[in-house]
């Protein structure tokens, strides 16, 4: 790329330090930032994503400085969903049940149709013994899901239910999701659950 | 790319369909610049090759993005600079402009909550606004360039068109318009979903038919018609805001936007280049200096600056997603400038085929 055809005007001193201000900061920044990379991350990204940090004190197990990325960009981005997914499932690892539910909320504001956030949104109600929300949520999101995680939301579901005290619709789902794909937790589920609904019927029958 | 091209002649031609007067090649202005190669990969998507094709191109997003997306964004830099008589005629622009953007950006990062924000929704709101405004600059442009001299109000049918998909964006996009408005409390329903839905509708057919019912007036009137590409760049333009938006392939409809820009911007400043007293240097010589620069400066910007922040103590995602938004919004300024046709290089570039 050639020089300019017109060289900058003499007039103006003012704008002429602004613009040499402007470049000599963003030549220096551009040199720090090549430092840092070099010199911190030892590479050079073909992208850079607000969450790389965030994902990198995940994998360092830095969960406190992880989440504090993630509020950092769930701030300056309220409208991505990204960051309250991620942040949701770090929250749900934690066992900060409230805090993840509230950040698959938020994430569901955003896509209304996530059947992936609906059923993250249901373990966190699952978590916090709200079964009855969990059961409505994992409902709303089966339809919605990928054939593929269709066996892992009826098991879900049947666990849902199960833990709800409802051991029939329990074994309905958990024998839904065995139909769909071979499933060893569902096949263990519904065996639990049938030697549940089996005591229950007879503690049921014992009674005067 | 904003043209201001009523001062233009209005030549007269007959009233067939054509492709238009190409300023490389009808292939290549069609495709790239038109946007015909996006409407392929759209028609890929949807019919039943979405798979195969996102699986095939996923794992090079990255790359696409940064030769064609970071690219541009650089490449309106590169023109400002590079432009003959820009800075004699843009002086604020060229000189003073700079500064106020590392003040916002250094005052937004610093306070993420309160500015940081601000600054994300506005360019998300304006984002729209842009391509809307290039196809419709670009569109015009092929237009004069291909003989059909527009009405003030057929003039403005266009610019509907344009603009529709851009108001598509702000009924029912996400953080922006409606959204933004009512803070997701008022319109978060599902029937306040269909309504938008609705107007998606009904704005992605005023994208296709205005343009068209201009085509047939034209036709009718037996006068020179929209030439293929300025129809196709109208549709395209409706097809990366609506379609590739709900289709969850919005990143590709930012390669086809900057891939149209890039080859624009550098028929202009090669144009520019060739033109002058002196030059002994041929077009892909100062084709491959303009992209060369507008490569490097678009990685530097995108993927090194946010870490001189991170350097100073801020956090990743507010240096990245801030500096994103900056960078955004000083190459839509910048765009509004650069592409005035006043009766300078760029008017005679335009019209140098008429």
């Amino acid at each position: 790329v050639s020089s300019p055809a017109t060289p900058l005007p003499k007039e103006g001193p003012l704008l002429r330090y602004c613009f040499f201000f402007s470049v000599a900061v963003l030549f220096w920044s551009f040199v720090g930032g090549l430092v840092y990379l070099l010199a911190v991350q030892r590479s050079l990204p073909l992208q850079v994503d607000g969450l790389d940090e965030a994902r990198r004190r995940v994998a360092r197990k830095d969960l406190k400085g992880a989440l504090r990325e993630y509020r950092s960009f769930t701030h300056v981005s309220p409208f991505e969903i990204r960051g309250f997914q991620e942040m949701g499932e770090i929250l749900l690892q934690e066992r900060r049940y409230d805090e993840a539910a509230a950040a698959f909320e938020a994430a569901l504001r955003i896509r209304r149709q996530s059947a992936v956030t609906l059923a993250r949104l249901a373990d966190a109600r699952v978590a916090q013994g709200r079964y009855a929300d969990a059961i409505a949520l994992y409902e709303t999101a089966l339809p919605l899901a990928a054939e593929k995680a269709r066996p892992d939301l009826h098991n879900d579901l049947g666990r849902a239910y199960a833990l709800d005290g409802d051991f029939e619709r329990a074994i309905q789902e958990f024998s839904a999701a065995l139909a769909l794909a071979p499933h060893k937790e569902a096949a263990a589920n519904r065996e639990r659950a049938m030697a549940d609904r089996a005591r229950v019927v007879r503690s049921a029958e014992a009674a005067p | 790319v904003t043209t201001a091209v009523s001062a233009l002649p209005a030549p007269v031609g007959a009233p067939t369909l054509r492709v238009g007067r190409a300023f490389v090649h009808p292939a290549f202005d069609l495709f790239i610049i038109g946007g015909g190669l996006s409407l392929i990969f759209t028609v890929l998507l949807l019919a039943g090759t979405r798979e195969p094709v996102l699986q095939v191109l996923t794992p090079w997003l990255a790359l696409l993005v940064l030769l064609s997306n970071s690219s541009h964004f650089a490449a309106s830099t590169v023109r400002l600079y590079t432009k003959p008589d820009a800075p004699r005629e843009l002086r604020f622009l060229v000189m003073g402009f700079p500064l106020v953007v590392l003040g916002v950006l250094t005052a937004a990062i610093a306070f993420p909550e309160r500015l940081g924000s601000a600054l994300m929704t506005l360019y998300l709101t304006w984002s729209p606004f842009h391509y809307s405004a290039q196809a419709y600059g670009l569109a015009l442009m092929y237009s004069y360039r291909s003989g059909c001299a527009l009405e003030a109000g057929e003039k403005r049918a266009l610019r509907l068109a344009c603009l529709a998909p851009f108001f598509a964006v702000l009924a029912a996009g996400r953080g922006v318009g409606l959204d933004w408005l009512s803070s997701g409390g008022l319109l978060a329903g599902p029937s306040a979903d269909s309504a938008r839905l609705w107007l998606v509708t009904l704005f992605g057919w005023v994208t296709v038919g205005v343009p068209l019912g201009v085509f047939l007036r034209l036709l009718w009137a037996r006068r020179t018609t929209l030439p293929l590409i300025s129809l196709c760049v109208v549709v395209s333009n409706g097809v990366w805001l609506i379609a590739l938006n709900r289709l969850d392939a919005f990143a590709y409809a930012t390669i086809f936007h900057g891939l149209q820009y890039l080859a624009i911007v550098s028929i202009f400043h090669v144009k520019d280049r060739l033109r002058e007293p002196g030059n002994r240097r041929g077009w892909a010589w100062h084709t491959a200096g303009f992209y060369l620069a507008c490569l490097g400066l678009g990685y530097l910007l995108f993927q090194v600056w946010p870490f001189a922040y991170v350097l100073l103590g801020f956090g990743l995602a507010e240096s990245a997603l801030l500096v994103t938004a900056i960078i955004n919004l000083h190459h839509f300024i910048v765009d509004a400038y650069i592409w005035k046709l006043r009766q300078d290089a760029n008017y005679r570039i335009v019209t140098d085929a008429v």
